[in-house]
């Protein structure tokens, strides 16, 4: 066991506890345990979007698989990009001028029918479940990597931990953990980079051109074309990162944290500022670990290159250094669970008991108390699916929670905002169609089937994102619409482009905001 | 919001030529996204016209990989420019509306 890391990683945690303390204190209404209150400032929360988005797959599996495979690792980041693009121009204003606590509630803005909430509701749980029980175990692997602690007394451990912060200080507590995340991220991001372009003179080129020497010009070269199959998985790939951004719960419920469409908007340019300086630093630690560490030293390590960057930084920074990084690895998977856990435990608590069981009749206490137990009880179920799953698989997980939220959340947002049309009918087609086809599409393809795959591609998301819209544009022609259109379109429509008409509704830094209704 | 508020707002000039400005700025964006983003999985995973070095080992896959963030944050920080006027246009229109209502009211 590494005693250096051991001790930086509790220091990060004895920092994360302390910051729960504040928090708890603070954390009294349901408000506060879903959303902060709606008062956290933008440059905040673009920290902790970074915090909460990045995974440790990107930070370890990222580096580890472009050390390993070259060109071939980018193809998992290759949208990035676009994928938080599509956040700033198109989602992330209006979900704030719409939308209360949960993602739910911007649809159920402009449908008041119980069953749409219920299906969004739904597809947030599959979503946040499947992710939280990824981000499970690969903190039990991880930890067992690089701490030496056993699998179980891991997983149990992070559990406590995030159930501590989310029961306790809510989003409150998770939104400056998930900004300490951030900024170690990106500290440790930074540092790292610029070790390894100390060692080559801060001449990247000659990185790559020693990578060629010592592996070979395909070490930094696309891989060869791998067919047709091969060209459009990589395709699909791209469109299940471009969109499914959009469409994860726990990264919307992020700019319902803040007080107006400006901190919304401020946000969601420094989460992509953020977000883009990691990913463009990842190649160059990805091809640095390669050329540093070596390639066998890290495929000995771990055959995936999970230990990629953790190796890096201990050849280039010491045991400190090494320790630092274990500790940022760690703090990303409790980050990003704590608001896996406020995401689904809002579903749960916010809309299935809250709206849909009491009909929106609870009364505060009863919400704020919902709101808890909902969060207590989906991190007990997360923690012993993950207890059971340990030698389980679980590489397609993250395909199949990006192509679901492509596919099942993002046409609806979308279409919600945008098209004047759009009824309850389309909108639950839409999300049931989105839903179905692509969780069924990776239970038929290859990465459950094997050799036996029905379904060729092992990320569905080129088929199922184009279903889901369509489903949701025949739903709207086809069925007859019922009386469920709650407000008129005319409402939405200004909502979303001015804000809330309220008088209470000016903001000081861009005028048109909106104090949520 | 009540409706009568809603529809106040929607008629006036300003909201219709925030309206029209968002919908030409996003249309853009849609079109220049498509444009210069698509190609690069298509170029890299079906051809290998993109194997050709630059400098060195570097080869043009990776200079058209990281001019992708070059590309986004350009249109990022336009949209931050843009959205500016966006907002100066939404103040406006509610204040027409307000207006308008005050002299129907």
């Amino acid at each position: 066991m590494n005693v250096t890391a051991l001790a930086i990683t509790v220091i990060v945690l004895v920092m994360t506890l302390v910051i729960t303390y504040w928090a708890a204190v603070r954390n009294k209404s349901a408000s506060s345990q879903y959303v902060a209150g709606g008062q956290i400032k933008g440059w905040v929360n673009g920290l902790a979007i970074t915090g909460d988005y990045v995974s440790a797959s990107s930070f370890l599996g990222l580096t580890g698989a472009i050390a390993l495979t070259g060109y071939g690792g980018y193809y998992l980041m290759m949208a990035i990009p676009i994928a938080f693009l599509v956040v700033l121009l198109a989602v992330a204003e209006p979900l704030r001028n719409l939308g209360k606590f949960t993602v739910a509630d911007m649809v159920a803005t402009r449908f008041r029918a119980r069953r749409v909430r219920s299906v969004v509701a739904l597809n947030t749980v599959v979503i946040s479940v499947f992710y939280m029980v990824a981000q499970f175990v690969g903190a039990g692997v991880l930890t067992r990597l690089l701490l030496g602690i056993p699998y179980t007394v891991a997983v149990v451990t992070v559990g406590i931990l995030m159930t501590v912060y989310v029961m306790a200080g809510g989003m409150l507590a998770t939104t400056w953990i998930q900004a300490l995340k951030g900024f170690l991220l990106l500290a440790g991001t930074v540092v790292l980079t610029l070790l390894v372009l100390a060692s080559f003179n801060f001449n990247p080129v000659s990185m790559f051109d020693e990578a060629a020497i010592i592996y070979g010009e395909e070490a930094v070269l696309p891989p060869p074309p791998a067919g047709l199959v091969g060209g459009l998985d990589v395709i699909s790939l791209q469109v299940a990162l471009a969109l499914g951004t959009a469409g994860l719960p726990h990264v919307l419920i992020r700019f319902l944290t803040v007080p107006d469409t400006g901190a919304a908007r401020s946000s969601a340019l420094n989460a992509f500022f953020m977000i883009g300086f990691f990913f463009l630093a990842i190649p160059f630690i990805g091809y640095g670990a390669a050329v540093i560490v070596g390639r066998e030293s890290i495929a000995s390590a771990n055959p995936a290159g999970n230990l990629a960057a953790p190796q890096l930084a201990q050849t280039l920074g010491g045991d400190i250094f090494f320790g630092a990084i274990v500790a940022v690895a760690l703090s990303i998977i409790i980050a990003t669970l704590a608001g896996l856990v406020i995401a689904s435990s809002g579903a749960f608590g916010h809309d299935f008991y809250t709206n849909v069981i009491r009909g929106g009749e609870a009364t505060p206490r009863e919400q704020f108390l919902a709101a808890r137990i909902s969060a207590g009880a989906i991190s007990v179920l997360a923690l012993l699916i993950a207890l059971g799953a340990r030698d389980f698989n679980l590489a397609f997980i993250a395909t199949l929670t990006f192509a679901v939220a492509a596919s099942a959340n993002l046409p609806v947002i979308l279409l919600t905002i945008y098209w004047k049309r759009f009824n309850v009918s389309g909108a639950i087609t839409g999300m049931l169609v989105g839903l179905v086809s692509s969780v069924g599409l990776v239970l038929a393809g290859p990465n459950i089937m094997g050799e036996n795959a029905v379904f060729p591609l092992t990320n569905p998301a080129l088929v199922s994102v184009p279903l889901g819209f369509l489903a949701s544009y025949l739903g709207t022609v086809l069925i007859k619409p019922t009386r469920d259109q709650y407000e008129s379109y005319d409402e939405i429509f200004v909502r979303t482009n001015v804000g809330s008409l309220d008088a209470t509704a000016q903001t000081a830094d861009s005028g048109v905001g909106a104090r949520r209704p | 919001m009540r409706k009568d508020d809603a529809r106040a707002v929607v008629e006036t000039a300003a909201f219709q030529r925030l309206v029209g400005r968002k919908r030409a700025f996003l249309a853009a964006c849609f079109v220049f996204v498509s444009l210069f983003f698509l190609p690069l999985p298509v170029l890299t995973s079906f051809t290998t016209l993109l194997n050709g070095p630059v400098v060195g080992a570097l080869n043009w896959a990776h200079i058209y990989s990281f001019s992708q963030f070059a590309a986004a944050g350009i249109v990022a920080l336009l949209y931050w420019t843009v959205a500016r006027r966006f907002d100066r246009l939404a103040r406006q229109a509610r204040e027409e509306a307000s207006g308008s209502e005050g002299r129907s009211g």
